[in-house]
């Protein structure tokens, strides 16, 4: 299954403010001189990767943070224009930028625009002004519905919408009116991700003193499943467990797909550059990841590495499965064949058939057979995505 | 040295534990010269180190030591260590038994406790003769007065004139061993009679075998001779004999009566030279063996299983190396649903049973799933058969049993006016019968108790310090057999019913017992992809139930490029937890729940 496509991720980890329950490599840089460092630093780091580059077909550029949007637009152009270069960015290259209610003017999405971007991924989270202070957002539903409304009449009409369920305050009504609100607007695309307090930040530590008022268990799984329900009822499919898209491919030709190219990338292990500090890489087998110290970054960037291993291959059918068994059309039997030059039964048959027969995952056979078929977790299964993925690690 | 027999003094050092028995014991052997000061290791005595760490004697052990006494001859010492547990009280009485005397140890503010008075009666029934020590006098609560004129009054021996020491400080020690030569008599016997001697312990060694601790009364023993063990009959050519040196041993060329020492007779299994055994010249045997010697049984019984099943070869090994230096622990394969293939092990007590697997854990890298620890329960069918049970899953269809019997211990406990109704609470509520109580001073009472073992296996001894803030202490000896109305608790988790997790109950309490017993289940069972019913049952019928609650959602809202390496862990992790769960159906269940029912007294 491996082609000749190659992605790439550029990390931008500066945002204006942190957000409260946020674990992602960002920081609210001490001034703009901040911002001009650390294109130079992507520059140098994209520019020392050419191996990597060329003679590939470029899939897709995806800018993310962060706020990527808070930098100048003068610098996502240089580094675009870097990495032009190197390799060819093509019409239907999938060029997406994060960003955030608050952070973009009409001038800086007319650069967009004229630089290639022809995706934007906008963070709402809620349309609940409750719920985004809770979250600690810098910004109100009117600074979404206006940012929208910029990029929108902008130019760029592929957007994404990003909302958050299970977070603290909210309830079945508040979500529905998020998800009413945001629907109107009938983006191509929204993940909805349920909130996970991680380690290390804010809400964790409110968390563990008892005060963060998060919906029950039971509230916070009727409001995971009023989602989906919800998303689909208006045409959102569910192609990957947080993200739905308008108009999926549905065997038909003329649908047009409004997947999120980039990222399942990520889930059918396509190879990917990432470039900037944190941000991994995968060339086959070879997984490479930058120093998450901005500081070690920017003084010799993409020399320092946090990890730099080829992955075995256990580790990689591991890989294989749990990242493609997030997608609703799970795994194709075929490509693992291709990719491993082994049977996926041979190694995974036993607990394949026990899933299956537990109703947590399904079969589904291809047009040619058993061959073509794929293997997909059902509905359940997605709720319970850990413990059943977890039996796949070798 | 030609050594006098009036010139030895064999004794033993008794008190209630943390008294300072072991401190005291160390002093001696540095104030003899047997250890320089650089040399000493704290409490040279206890060799292993969970003895140590938990400052308890689990093995005997002996010493030879040479004492120049003011009157400027000199006395050789042997001083017998001896465990300081109720779970060892024969091994404790084998080691007295081998003593003429016992150097009796009480903390001076603390006083008489009931360990004191249980090991003081100990050393009379044998004969002993017995001086008291005040140890801990530099402590501010002291109150060696006091303590001295309790000692006479409980104990009724002459205190007044007790050395009153700090073995810690190394104040008093010269008086102790003077008091050593003047007040323990020499030992009697004669050279020239037939070989009698007493086992007191023996110790599996690879290179010599078994060797033998032994007390000799009579005769004289050198390498060479042919011995008779008297209980088996078994008889052995001597190969070496020897005294105890500090932490080795050293040979001599004869042993003759009064000496405490050792001997080799390539033996292989400590079970054939059983502590409390005679032992005789095969040639020239004695008329009779010395009083008292009987097989210990084992009280408590419990599965061990590996956590592992690949370790079933590994925990056999391990418990055969055990059992070459610990004649009273045993053990047969069993079989459990459950938990596969293990073994039934029986104990001498709970105290027994934790410091052995401990030591598989510790010493052999074993983790071990231990089922509930029971006691030997008899079960009288109505066949006329009588079978001794040590499993809960091998009790008998209830049709063809006719009654059961299970074992009660006569108890005392020595516990402050003040938390008297609470232990006598306590006792009543482990279904104890009151035989007596005494008021030892106007602030301490004795109490005794006859007790079912199976009410005081498990945490008596915790709650016993709880309710008294630790004002109180406990001592027992086993009493006998009584018929009680006991039924079998079993568990069914998932609907499946689970062996290992069966336990005898006294019928009243099976209500309550299985009731936490399923709560606390609940609390151990991870939730799985679908509910769980937890339920306790008696003969059939379900008696408590629990439910642990299905995982409706569990799962990483996202995964992108750079966070596959994180994400991945987790999922290893989750399946790590799996393994180590035991498959009881569909339900994995943690090896940390099959000994939930030992904690079923806590809050």
């Amino acid at each position: 299954m491996k082609n000749n496509d190659i992605s790439i991720y550029i990390h931008i980890p500066f945002c204006v403010r942190k957000c409260l329950y946020c674990d992602f490599n960002s920081q609210v840089p001490a001034s703009e001189d901040a911002f001009f460092y650390y294109t130079d630093a992507l520059i140098k780091e994209i520019s020392s990767s050419r191996e990597y580059l060329t003679d590939r077909k470029l899939a897709s550029i995806y800018i993310g943070g962060g706020t990527p949007s808070v930098m100048p637009s003068m610098c996502i152009d240089r580094v675009l224009g870097c990495i032009s270069d190197i390799i060819s960015i093509e019409d239907d290259t999938e060029i997406t930028i994060e960003s955030n209610p608050g952070t973009v003017t009409e001038y800086k999405i007319k650069d967009y625009v004229k630089i290639g971007i022809n995706r934007v991924s906008i963070g709402a989270q809620s349309m609940i002004e409750d719920e985004l202070r809770a979250l600690g957002r810098i910004h109100t539903a009117k600074d979404f519905l206006e940012a929208y409304d910029k990029f929108y009449w902008g130019g760029i009409d592929n957007i994404s919408v990003d909302v958050m369920t299970g977070i603290p305050y909210q309830t079945r009504e508040s979500l529905i009116k998020t998800l009413e609100e945001v629907i109107r607007l009938h983006p191509k695309h929204i993940s909805a991700y349920s909130l996970i307090v991680e380690n290390g930040t804010p809400f964790y530590e409110k968390l563990m003193y008892g005060t963060l008022p998060l919906p029950t268990e039971d509230e916070a799984y009727i409001i995971y499943k009023l989602t989906q329900q919800y998303l689909a009822q208006n045409g959102y499919k569910r192609y990957e467990i947080s993200n739905y898209a308008l108009g999926t491919k549905s065997g038909s030709s003329k649908d047009k797909d409004y997947r999120c190219r980039h990222n399942l990338r990520y889930w059918e292990r396509g190879d990917y550059i990432g470039f900037g500090v944190s941000s991994a890489s995968l060339i086959g087998n070879h997984r490479f990841t930058n120093t998450a110290e901005l500081s070690e970054y920017v003084s010799a960037p993409g020399a320092v590495k946090t990890e730099d291993m080829t992955l075995s291959d256990k580790d990689a059918m591991a890989e294989f499965m749990f990242l493609g068994l997030r997608k609703t059309d799970g795994v194709k039997i075929s490509d693992f064949k291709e990719s491993f030059d082994t049977d996926i039964a041979d190694i995974y048959g036993e607990v394949m058939k026990k899933h299956i027969k537990d109703g947590l995952a399904e079969f589904i056979a291809g047009e040619e057979g058993e061959e073509d078929g794929r293997f997909m977790l059902t509905e359940r299964g997605m709720d319970v995505a850990n413990y059943v993925m977890s039996d796949y690690m070798l | 040295m030609e050594i006098s027999q009036d010139h030895i003094r064999n004794f033993c050092i008794i008190a209630h534990i943390d008294h300072g028995k072991s401190t005291l014991a160390d002093r001696i052997l540095e104030k003899t010269g047997l250890l320089t000061e650089r040399e000493m290791q704290d409490q040279v005595l206890d060799n292993m180190d969970l003895e140590r760490e938990r400052g308890i004697t689990i093995k005997s052990q002996a010493v030879r030591t040479v004492y120049t006494a003011k009157n400027g001859e000199e006395y050789i010492f042997n001083l017998i260590d001896t465990p300081g547990h109720v779970d060892f009280n024969y091994e404790v009485s084998r080691s007295l038994a081998a003593c003429d005397g016992a150097v009796l140890v009480v903390d001076a503010s603390q006083g008489v406790e009931a360990q004191t008075l249980a090991n003081v009666y100990l050393a009379l029934d044998h004969d002993l003769d017995v001086f008291p020590v005040l140890n801990k006098i530099d402590l501010p609560s002291a109150d060696p007065d006091r303590v001295a004129e309790e000692i006479e009054d409980v104990i009724g021996i002459e205190a007044l004139d007790a050395p009153r020491i700090s073995a810690k400080a190394g104040i008093g020690v010269d008086e102790v061993l003077e008091s050593i030569v003047n007040k323990i008599p020499a030992p009697e016997g004669s050279a020239d009679e037939p070989l009698k001697c007493l086992i007191f312990d023996s110790l599996y060694d690879s290179y010599k075998g078994v060797i033998v601790f032994m007390r000799i009364f009579d005769g004289s023993v050198k390498p060479g001779d042919k011995i008779r063990f008297m209980a088996n009959g078994m008889e052995e050519d001597v190969v070496e004999v020897g005294y105890f040196g500090a932490g080795r041993f050293i040979p001599c060329d004869e042993l003759t009566a009064g000496m405490v020492g050792y001997i080799t007779a390539s033996i292989k299994d400590v079970r054939e030279a059983r502590v409390g055994d005679t032992v005789t010249n095969a040639a020239n045997p004695c008329k009779e063996a010395l009083p008292g010697y009987k097989k210990v049984n084992p009280m408590v019984y419990c599965g061990v299983y590996p956590a592992d099943t690949r370790d079933y070869p590994n925990l056999r090994d391990a418990l055969e190396k055990l059992q070459l230096n610990d004649a009273s622990l045993t053990f047969e394969p069993e079989t459990s649903l459950a938990l596969g293939f293990g073994f039934r092990c029986g104990f001498l007590g709970l105290l027994h049973l934790d410091i052995v697997t401990e030591r598989l854990e510790r010493e052999y890298d074993l983790d071990l799933v231990t089922t509930a620890p029971g006691v030997v329960y008899r079960v009288y069918k109505t066949d006329g058969e009588m079978i001794e049970l040590t499993n809960p899953s091998n009790l008998p269809e209830p049709s063809e049993i006719d009654y059961m019997e299970e074992p009660i211990v006569s108890a005392e406990v020595m516990v402050s006016t003040e938390y008297l109704g609470a232990i006598i609470g306590l006792c009543q509520e482990r279904r104890g019968i009151q035989t007596g109580m005494e008021y030892i001073e106007e602030t301490r009472v004795m109490l005794k108790y006859d007790l079912p073992l199976n009410e005081i296996i498990y945490d008596f001894f915790d709650a016993l310090k709880s309710r008294s803030r630790g004002y109180a202490s406990f001592d027992y000896e086993m009493k006998g057999y009584v018929k009680s109305e006991l039924v079998k608790l079993d568990i069914l988790i998932n609907k499946e019913y689970v062996d290992a997790l069966s336990f005898i109950v006294f019928k009243d309490s099976a209500y309550a017992r299985g009731s936490k017993m399923c709560e606390k289940l609940k609390g151990e069972i991870p939730r799985h992809l679908f509910e769980i019913p937890i339920q306790a049952a008696v003969g059939g019928k379900v008696i408590a139930r629990e439910t642990v609650k299905a995982v409706r959602k569990d799962v990483l809202a996202k995964c992108y490029g750079g966070d596959i390496t994180r994400k991945k862990k987790l999922l290893e992790k989750q399946k790590e937890g799996k393994k180590r769960m035991r498959q009881i159906g569909s339900v994995e269940v943690p090896k940390e729940a099959f000994l939930s029912v030992l904690k079923l007294d806590e809050e």
